[in-house]
């Protein structure tokens, strides 16, 4: 008996603990913030700084975009605050990190929208997680200027929710097009990652406008990401017999991908887009990946001096790094931000949301940007080659698009 | 023609490194009547721990991380990988099944669940070393193995035109390591006293302790032997793959589960013809066009086995005693 | 109390607890009152990690079967319930139907759609777990485990190439209502209403739907917890065979408690779908690990526990990300690190959780009688039948028949070419040395061996294909040679759970509490204490099976077994461990049973004593042959026995 009796003195103890421990930190949670929300607007002024919000993915499955994405946007906003900040305040920019899940992201951007007051949002690089913080911003009217996210219909999901990148339709016009006028081939096989919305969508675009340009699509194989082995289908693929392979994937696989292509015999090049982008492909790709190519935001060799520029500012903050495509398109959002908020002279959401729809050729260092009647940018791409283990800009796409950027 | 029968060697050396796992789980699983799910970790740990070990010979010879490795480095990365997963399979069992062997199976279970998370998400953590990076989320490269100038992850008859049939090094190295296990494994349990030992406890646990075998040794030993058996098909995984992450284990893991449960979970031979035949059920969905389900097709199976012939086929349905 | 007003009595308290959540919800959805919308979030996420628990516990910790696919089934109900909310193709017609024709406002046509897809939901995530339960709920528990996360893995791949559900790129459903309004839906007449419930409101589903939601799936655990099916459960988690053996349909419970689990994780998922992001890749493994660790760590068995453990462990992460006392790339990186530490932890040291079965109500047990055997006074009761009355069978052929049954353990033959007749009320003795096949007989008969050959019938018809628990339900009753009580559950609850086949109020009447549950559970409570006063027992009603000495715990098990009402029993060594003066109270008790119930009763025994004593006829078994069958006296005599057997006895004796 007296076992059933520290049992149940047990028992009591610890729900009384656990029902405190649960009450008060709820309470705690709600006690320092409640009543003051969900103010339309953003107050993201008071006081002398001006808070701007960085939701991104600094921890994580991709941790790098999110590191890297926050690294151009921290430089921007150093740039700016040296400047003298905007409307005679410095920027304040208030990181949240959503660990790469999209379900963390309501509870991230509702953290940045609610406790700490921002103003507008740069992020998420990922068009699902962007997605994800859309229907929160669009509801509290804050602004949500994407760098990175290309997927088509990101911009349907509100009024208020921009992108400086360009989009999945642009980038796979270019890749096709690339395909069927720079290197006149007509058989191509496209193999995609079927359970990546961003592998699928640009599959689309590309199988259209390859068709369109006079090629022809001899066999389209799936893969699923994260898996090891694509021998089978790159089986299929070579049964095919095609004279390239568009492969709009992510990095962690082409550089399992294309080592077993090549193992097979498969020895046709293989296009790609901003997914391939990352120095992992080089290194870990070794000879497999040499005479493939891919669509980028930028080139790091690009000669324009605008790109130089940029490059030789984020070697002398980050230890001589050099800047990937995530970067340079954070780095660039943040200023296209910056830049409304002036024009606006104002901190609050609408009114920032009015000049963000209102750029016009900003000069950027991925080249000048404009942000058109869908909240999209219009801007120009790189089509980059992998030449013995380096990459080199072979050709400037899309600036029929937007206007040259001066040389 | 020969698509199907590149299809057929892409299924042999996937199904190959399934049954080189599957025999480890097997063989815990005859003794225990444990599913070890850690199984595939210590896997994973193996494939780390040959990687960095060729790193570590690599720098002491003085050559640069990602250089062609010889022959001797790889057999010298893969012992260091068989000693280092024999004592994570031994501390595991020691530390964690063993004071749960009395308590209910659940318990084990749900143990065995911890156990896999824990090295899963413990290795996912980055560790920077002498600027090193080691561990972490993002993949880690593993050297090739070179023979002069031929690399191993080549086919072995260099193909000039794309319909040739292509076999690599590394199938063969998959093949043989398998082969040999098998038989090792096949030799120690059939024909020595531990073997005879293992087999007692399998079929009767008390029974064994009365005859006077030293019940936990020979529990020790097993999972020894099953660890630096996962170690072997982990270090082979990173020649073939060349890229390795913490999560690597899980899905073969679970695929050579189910290759046990098709060849009878708890018979040797079983594992090893059932992680082929997964391989080549694999490769046959990829031909026809389904690869994006391959990994649904694999738990299929399972459970038509289940629904069907749950002791799989070359298991006898042995009543549980009462 | 009568069972009338206690039926009552449970529906006024759901009643006022409705109430009170309706008067208490209005005030946590102000976001200028109790709770930001930051914490509104974490709060709905606590009542989904809640019900989520509960639910899992039902499966997990009172039914002892490991499903590591919760996450699975949620994710299945969290979609489905978001087609049928955010899929114009869905959400229009239902939109005229609602606010079109019925004239409700566009709020509560979107609340009764919601409504819908939980029900959806639910019906939806019944019908997968009946397909995944089915086959792998009748075999070992280690395959439910295997199987379950297999289906998890399933969902997720399949999702994940559905172009319509978004693949992984994610289903919100304002977001889906969004695009369709961008896509041209800005031009239809409902465009602009749609557009702005969808804007400007902050909370899809509200707190008094998650709250009833929570409410339900808690009642539904306890109230079974707490009855017939409840205690068949707990008996299914402590022993399986001795279960069937008792009479206890086990795959069909397992499969009913695993269905009713996966449907509430379905509801979770359609609650979480009205203002959570779905996404396939969140459903994977590690949920339904965390999930696990709820319960583990709370205590199986205990709603309590799990609950307390999914609101501490779904609370704690923001208050760390939100007030920033650590860095979130350590707390990130090392969360996952600490939750499977934890695992393994409270399976090497805390195995019961912290609750154990234990619920908060329980504190307050002692000062409650309802919960206490109700007094004889009840007339009701006292018109009813005592089972304890002897029942007259009929006296017509064998009651149970073996003829030529064969065992075979692969090259071994256990049973060899056995064959026995048992006439009511007879009482035979079954006998021969260590290994002799014995108690292998006792298991065909009981049908927890199928017999490579021969038949086995009761009452003449044959039992060959029967389960142990059909074979129970037709009066065979049975010991365990190494006793196999519940050994976790209370005295008392272990007689109850033997009475298992003569209830007849199932699930439904449990879950609604009638009034017919409460007449039969206060019945089941008499009939087993009588069973206990039988045996000596009663005092020790409340106390935990394992605590009993070992006597205590043999002559418990032969209560347990009459108390299936058999007309056959067998008892497996009864007298084995006992002293000369037990097994003498034990041999008049043999005796007075078959007296009082009209028994047939076949006994394994190694005590000549207690065999010769009381048994009027012998068979006897030598390496599973038959080698002699007869009165006494005769096999004292016959010299086959002699040789095999008594040779070796007498000396001892």
């Amino acid at each position: 008996m007296t076992q059933r009796m520290t049992r149940r003195c047990l028992l009591a103890a610890t729900a009384a603990t656990l029902t405190f421990a649960s009450l008060g930190s709820l309470s705690s949670c709600g006690g320092g913030d409640g009543g003051s929300t969900t103010q339309t607007g953003g107050g993201g002024g008071s006081g002398d700084t001006i808070k701007i919000g960085s939701l991104q993915s600094t921890t994580g499955d991709t941790s790098t975009f999110g590191q890297s994405s926050n690294k151009g946007i921290l430089l921007a906003a150093e740039e700016q605050n040296a400047q003298g900040g905007i409307l005679g305040k410095k920027i304040d920019i208030v990181q949240a990190d959503d660990q790469s899940q999209a379900s963390q992201v309501r509870q991230a951007v509702l953290k940045l929208i609610e406790q700490d007051h921002v103003c507008a949002i740069l992020g998420e690089v990922a068009s699902g997680r962007t997605a994800a913080a859309a229907p929160d911003c669009q509801r509290n009217k804050i602004p949500l200027l994407s760098p990175a996210s290309t997927r088509n219909d990101i911009t349907d999901l509100g009024d208020y929710i921009f992108r400086s990148c360009f989009t999945d339709a642009q980038q796979g016009k270019w890749i096709a097009d690339f395909a069927a006028q720079n290197l006149h081939l007509t058989r191509a096989a496209i193999f995609t990652d079927s359970q990546n919305p961003y592998s699928e969508g640009l599959s689309k675009v590309i199988d259209k406008e390859f068709t369109a340009a006079g090629g022809a699509i001899v066999i389209h194989e799936n893969y699923a990401g994260g898996n090891q082995d694509f021998q089978s289908q790159l089986t299929n693929i070579r049964a095919a017999d095609p004279q390239l392979v568009f492969l709009p994937g992510y990095y962690t696989d082409i550089v399992k991908i294309l080592p077993q292509a090549r193992k097979l015999g498969l020895n046709v090049p293989f296009i790609g887009g901003d997914g391939w982008d990352s120095d992992v492909t080089l290194k870990q790709g070794g000879d497999a990946v040499n005479g493939c190519y891919y669509t980028n935001h930028y080139a790091p060799d690009d000669p324009n001096p605008r790109v130089q520029a940029f490059v030789k500012k984020f070697q002398q903050k980050y230890d001589g790094e050099t800047p990937d495509a995530m970067a340079v398109l954070g780095y660039d959002a943040a200023n296209i931000l910056f830049a409304a908020i002036q024009r606006a002279d104002s901190t609050d959401g609408r009114d920032i949301r009015e000049a963000l729809a209102k750029t016009t050729n900003f000069p950027g260092v991925t080249g000048n940007i404009t942000i058109d009647a869908n909240r999209n940018a219009k801007k120009p791409g790189v089509v980059l080659e992998i030449d013995n283990g380096k990459l080199k800009m072979v050709a400037r796409v899309g600036e029929s698009a937007a206007s040259a950027p001066a040389h | 023609m020969t698509d199907l029968l590149q299809q057929l060697l892409n299924g042999l050396a996937v199904g190959s490194t399934y049954a080189l796992i599957a025999l480890g789980y097997t063989m815990v699983y005859g003794v225990l009547r444990l599913i070890n799910f850690a199984h595939g970790d210590v896997f994973m740990v193996g494939a780390f721990v040959g990687c960095y070990t060729t790193r570590f010979i690599q720098q002491r010879l003085g050559l640069s991380d990602v250089a062609d490795q010889s022959v001797a480095t790889a057999a010298l990365s893969m012992l260091a990988a068989m000693l280092a997963c024999g004592a994570l399979g031994y501390a595991i069992e020691r530390l964690c099944y063993r004071p749960l062997r009395k308590a209910s199976r659940l318990a084990s279970l749900i143990t065995a669940i911890g156990v896999s998370l824990f090295l899963e998400y413990l290795l996912q953590i980055e560790w920077h070393f002498h600027g090193n990076r080691f561990f972490g989320p993002t993949p880690t490269a593993v050297p090739k193995i070179a023979i002069g100038r031929y690399e191993f992850d080549q086919a072995i008859l260099s193909i000039k035109n794309a319909t040739g049939l292509s076999v690599s090094g590394n199938d063969l190295l998959t093949f043989g390591a398998t082969l040999f296990c098998l038989a090792l494994l096949f030799y120690i349990v059939r024909f020595t006293r531990t073997g005879k030992a293992m087999r007692a406890v399998s079929v009767n646990y008390d029974a064994a302790r009365l005859m006077g075998i030293h019940i936990d040794r020979i529990i020790s030993f097993t999972f020894i032997l099953g660890s630096a058996l996962a170690a072997v098909g982990g270090v082979i995984y990173g020649f073939r793959y060349r890229s390795i992450t913490p999560l690597l284990g899980v899905i073969p893991g679970l695929k050579a589960f189910i290759a046990a449960v098709i060849g009878g979970i708890g018979n040797i031979p079983g594992a090893a013809v059932g992680g082929i035949i997964l391989g080549l059920v694999e490769a046959f969905v990829a031909y026809f066009g389904w690869s994006e389900y391959q990994d649904a097709a694999a738990f299929l199976i399972l459970i038509l086995v289940l629904l069907v012939r749950p002791e799989g086929i070359f298991g006898k349905a042995v009543p549980e005693k009462v | 109390m009568t069972p009338a007003t206690r039926s009552w009595f449970h529906l006024a308290t759901i009643a006022v607890l409705i109430g009170l959540i309706a008067a208490v919800s209005p005030a946590l959805d102000n976001p200028r009152l109790l709770m930001s919308s930051l914490t509104h979030n974490t709060f709905y996420d606590c009542c989904i990690a809640v019900i989520l628990a509960v639910s899992l516990n039902l499966i997990l910790g009172l039914t002892g079967q490991f499903s590591l696919g919760h996450a699975g089934f949620m994710a299945v109900g969290a979609y489905t319930a978001a087609v049928i909310t955010g899929k114009p193709g869905f959400f229009l017609p239902q939109l005229t139907f609602w606010h079109a024709h019925l004239g409700l406002s566009v709020t509560a046509s979107f609340t009764c759609m919601a409504v819908a897809g939980m029900l959806a939901a639910m019906l939806l995530c019944a019908f997968l777990g009946l397909l995944v339960g089915l086959p792998t709920l009748r075999l070992r528990g280690d395959y439910l485990a295997i199987a379950t996360l297999g289906f998890g893995e399933i969902v997720a791949t399949v999702i994940g190439n559905s172009e319509y559900l978004g693949r992984t790129f994610g289903l919100r459903i304002d977001n889906m209502r969004q695009l369709w309004w961008a896509e041209g839906g800005k031009n239809t007449p409902f465009g602009p209403d749609v557009i702005a419930y969808n804007n400007n409101t902050l909370y899809f589903i509200s707190s008094f739907w998650m709250l009833l939601a929570v409410l339900v799936t808690i009642l539904i655990v306890r109230n079974i917890k707490y009855s017939t099916t409840g205690r068949a459960l707990l008996a299914i988690r402590e022993d399986p065979i001795a279960s069937e053996a008792v009479g206890i349909p086990t795959t069909r419970y397992k499969i009913a408690a695993f269905v009713i689990g996966a449907a509430l994780a379905g509801l979770a998922g359609a609650l979480y779908s009205q203002y959570g992001d779905l996404n396939p890749n969140s459903y994977r493994f590690m949920y339904s690990t965390m999930i696990v660790l709820y319960v583990i760590l709370g205590g199986q068995g205990s709603i309590t526990g799990s609950a307390l453990a999914a609101i501490f462990l779904t609370v704690i992460p923001p208050i760390l990300e939100r007030n920033t006392l650590v860095p979130t790339d350590i707390t990130e990186r090392w969360r996952p690190v600490a939750y499977a530490l934890l695992i393994i932890l409270a399976m090497l040291f805390m195995r019961h959780g912290i609750f154990g079965r234990y619920e908060i109500t329980d504190l307050f047990a002692p000062f409650l009688n309802s919960r206490r055997p109700p007094t004889t006074q009840d007339s009701e009761l006292r018109t009813q039948p005592s089972p304890l009355s002897p029942q007259h069978a009929t006296p017509s052929t064998p009651l149970l028949s073996a003829r030529d049954v064969t065992m075979q353990f692969g090259g071994l033959k256990a049973v060899d070419d056995f064959s026995l007749a048992l006439a009511p009320g007879e009482l035979v003795g079954l006998i021969g040395p260590n290994g002799a096949g014995k108690t292998t007989v006792f298991n065909v008969l009981t049908g927890v061996y199928r017999p490579t050959a021969g038949r086995v019938a009761i009452a003449d018809h044959s039992a060959r294909h029967l389960r142990p628990h059909s074979i129970s339900k037709r009066g065979v009753a049975r010991t365990f040679q190494n006793i196999r009580l519940f050994a976790n559950l209370s005295v008392l609850d272990n007689v109850q759970i033997a009475q298992h086949m003569h209830h007849k109020q199932g699930i439904p009447a449990a879950i609604l509490r009638t009034p017919a549950f409460f007449r039969e559970e206060d019945k089941s409570r008499k009939n087993a204490l009588e069973y206990l006063a039988l045996f000596h027992l009663e005092h020790l009603a409340d106390a935990c099976a394992s605590s009993l000495s070992y006597g205590d715990q043999r002559r418990l098990e032969i209560a347990r077994a009459l108390a299936t009402r058999p007309r056959i029993l067998l008892l497996d060594e009864p007298a084995a461990g006992m002293n000369p003066t037990e097994k003498r109270s034990l041999m008049d008790m043999i005796r007075s049973l078959r007296q009082r119930f009209g028994l047939a009763i076949l006994l394994i025994e190694h005590d000549m004593k207690v065999i010769m004593g009381v048994c009027e006829r012998i068979v006897v078994l030598d390496y599973g042959k038959t080698i002699a069958t007869g009165t006494p006296d005769q096999i004292r005599r016959n010299p086959a026995v002699i040789a095999a057997y008594l040779g070796a006895a007498a000396k001892e004796g």
